[in-house]
């Protein structure tokens, strides 16, 4: 791997190719199929968020794109370079800071730490580089995770439900981040969540499960940047909420 | 309770129970002859080092353990870590190797003693039973016993086999090998003391069994405290090396 020191790359014509291209995309676990005949294209620089009921199938679609599974039916073509945020932070207890944000990455321990350093600052945490991951509060840990994982450049990166165990606090500086993170390092994104204000926040394109299928999909074409008090997100919130089958009395 | 008190009570208590021994000797509650004493003690102790047997017999003793220690723990390093990482070694090994576990080592003193002769062959051959199995069930069991999400991570931040195994599976392996690494010394003293007993031509279980002959108690209760006193420098050695490498054990401890 290269890219220890590793910029905003510029856009060239071939970086506009899909980074994500599901098609017919069946998982069936026993009798039952989770997915069915599931397609969903994401290009490069997008922001695309799914939303849908606990259960549906969006954590099953993630770990399909990120390769940790196999389809039982229907092919995928990924970006190579991606990479994902787990809901909890995954950091290896017995690494400290810097050491799991260049988990995997070769090169001099010297420049790897650099490299952990630059990251890190982008997220605010360059003072805990030596520190262990158990003195890390649930934000700071995942503020980790997400530096590990732009590390490398990352074309894509899938993020499952990644704010879901913060406090509500936490989760709003934390959306704020994710979102200035993607405008500097233009990477796509792939986002499950059930917070549907996060996603239209962050998102260029809203996808709504159901039936083991993508049901809905709506663009988001509000400006940038978004503030969550602007009232202008609310038919968007209502539709939504609409898809998802909750009556907004 | 603060830690200070904490302290002195744990020091406390082991000097009391001495300075009630040697009470009771001197005042003649405890026959002499039959317990010895403290001060009996230190003076049998300070002859075996005027005949230059002290150290040599700890010496020999120590080495005796420390072979046997590190031939059977090697061995339960290599087979805990192939039966923890390969399934197929699992299935191959891991029955047979329990189905020995469940006998005693030291049923098979008589059988050791047929094989090797009375030389050194069957204390070491002992020694490294006892050191084998702690070593091996733990690594095996803390190998299989990694969050399987790490797994999920190694395969995201594509490692490759030798990065998963040096940065995720033998790290998080390490507290259990530990464990089993004192189990298994703790075993091996044991069994160097059994294997001292039938007869030994040096070391501790020598003089104490030279002691025996002579009905001196002094030195036999000497031999104790030496087992005793070695066996304590173990544990705490055992332990020191945990903190130093596992330190970010600790502090997920303290969350
Ligand atoms: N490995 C598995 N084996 C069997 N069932 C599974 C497995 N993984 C997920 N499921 C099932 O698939 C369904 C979708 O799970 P998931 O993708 O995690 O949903 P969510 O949308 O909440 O992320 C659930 O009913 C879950 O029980
Ligand atoms: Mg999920």
């Amino acid at each position: 791997m290269s890219a220890v020191v590793a910029f905003p790359r510029p856009r060239a014509a071939s970086d506009e190719a899909p980074v994500v291209e599901v098609r017919s995309l069946r998982r069936r676990f026993g009798e039952r199929s989770v997915l069915d005949g599931v397609e969903l294209t994401v290009g490069a620089g997008e922001f695309v968020s799914i939303i849908g009921k606990s259960g549906c199938g969006k954590s099953t679609l993630l770990r399909l794109v990120g390769g940790l599974d196999t389809p039982s039916e229907g092919t995928i073509r990924r970006d190579p370079s991606l990479n994902l945020v787990f809901q909890d932070a995954r950091l290896v207890p017995w690494r400290n800071v810097w050491r799991n944000v260049t988990l995997g990455l070769r090169g001099e321990p010297l420049q790897r730490r650099d490299g952990a350093r630059r990251v890190l600052a982008e997220v605010g945490l360059e003072d805990r580089i030596d520190d262990w991951p158990a003195t890390l509060s649930g934000g700071e840990a995942q503020r980790v995770s997400f530096a590990r994982a732009l590390l490398a450049e990352p074309r894509l990166l899938l993020l499952d439900e990644p704010f879901g165990a913060l406090d509500a606090l936490t989760r709003i500086r934390m959306q704020n981040l994710i979102a200035r993170l993607q405008r500097d390092h233009g990477f796509a994104a792939l986002l499950v969540t059930h917070d549907v204000e996060e996603a239209i926040l962050l998102s260029d394109r809203i996808l709504v499960t159901r039936d083991a299928r993508i049901a809905a999909e709506h663009h988001v074409t509000l400006p940038r940047p978004r503030h969550r008090t602007d009232p202008s997100l609310l038919p968007l919130k209502q539709a939504l909420l609409a898809d998802l089958g909750i009556a907004d009395a | 309770m603060s830690v200070r008190s904490d302290t002195i009570i744990r020091v406390g208590v082991p000097v009391v129970l001495v300075l009630a021994w040697q009470a009771a000797v001197s005042s003649g509650i405890l026959p002499d002859n039959y317990a010895s004493s403290p001060a009996g003690v230190v003076e049998a102790l300070a002859t075996l080092d005027e005949r230059n047997l002290l150290w040599p017999s700890l010496g020999t003793s120590l080495a005796r353990a420390a072979v046997g220690f590190l031939i059977g723990g090697s061995l339960g390093v290599f087979f805990g870590t192939l039966v923890g990482l390969s399934v197929r070694a699992e299935t191959v090994l891991d029955a047979t190797l329990q189905a020995f576990r469940v006998l005693p080592h030291f049923a098979l003193i008589p059988l050791l003693l047929i094989w090797f002769g009375i030389g050194e062959q069957p204390k070491i051959a002992l020694i490294a039973l006892a050191s084998f199995f702690p070593i091996y069930i733990n690594l095996y069991k803390a190998i299989r016993g990694i969050d399987p999400r790490l797994s999920e991570l190694a395969a995201i931040q594509k490692l490759d086999r030798w990065q998963t195994l040096r940065d995720i599976t033998l790290p998080g392996a390490l507290p259990g090998l530990l464990i089993g690494v004192r189990f298994a010394l703790a075993g091996a003293w044991l069994s160097l003391i059994v294997a001292e007993q039938f007869n030994a031509h040096s070391g501790i279980g020598f003089v104490t069994m030279q002691a025996r002959l002579f009905s001196q108690i002094s030195t036999i209760v000497a031999c104790l405290v030496l087992y005793a006193l070695v066996g304590i420098l173990i544990d705490v050695g055992v332990r020191l090396i945990e903190r130093r490498t596992i330190a970010w054990h600790a502090s997920e401890r303290a969350r």
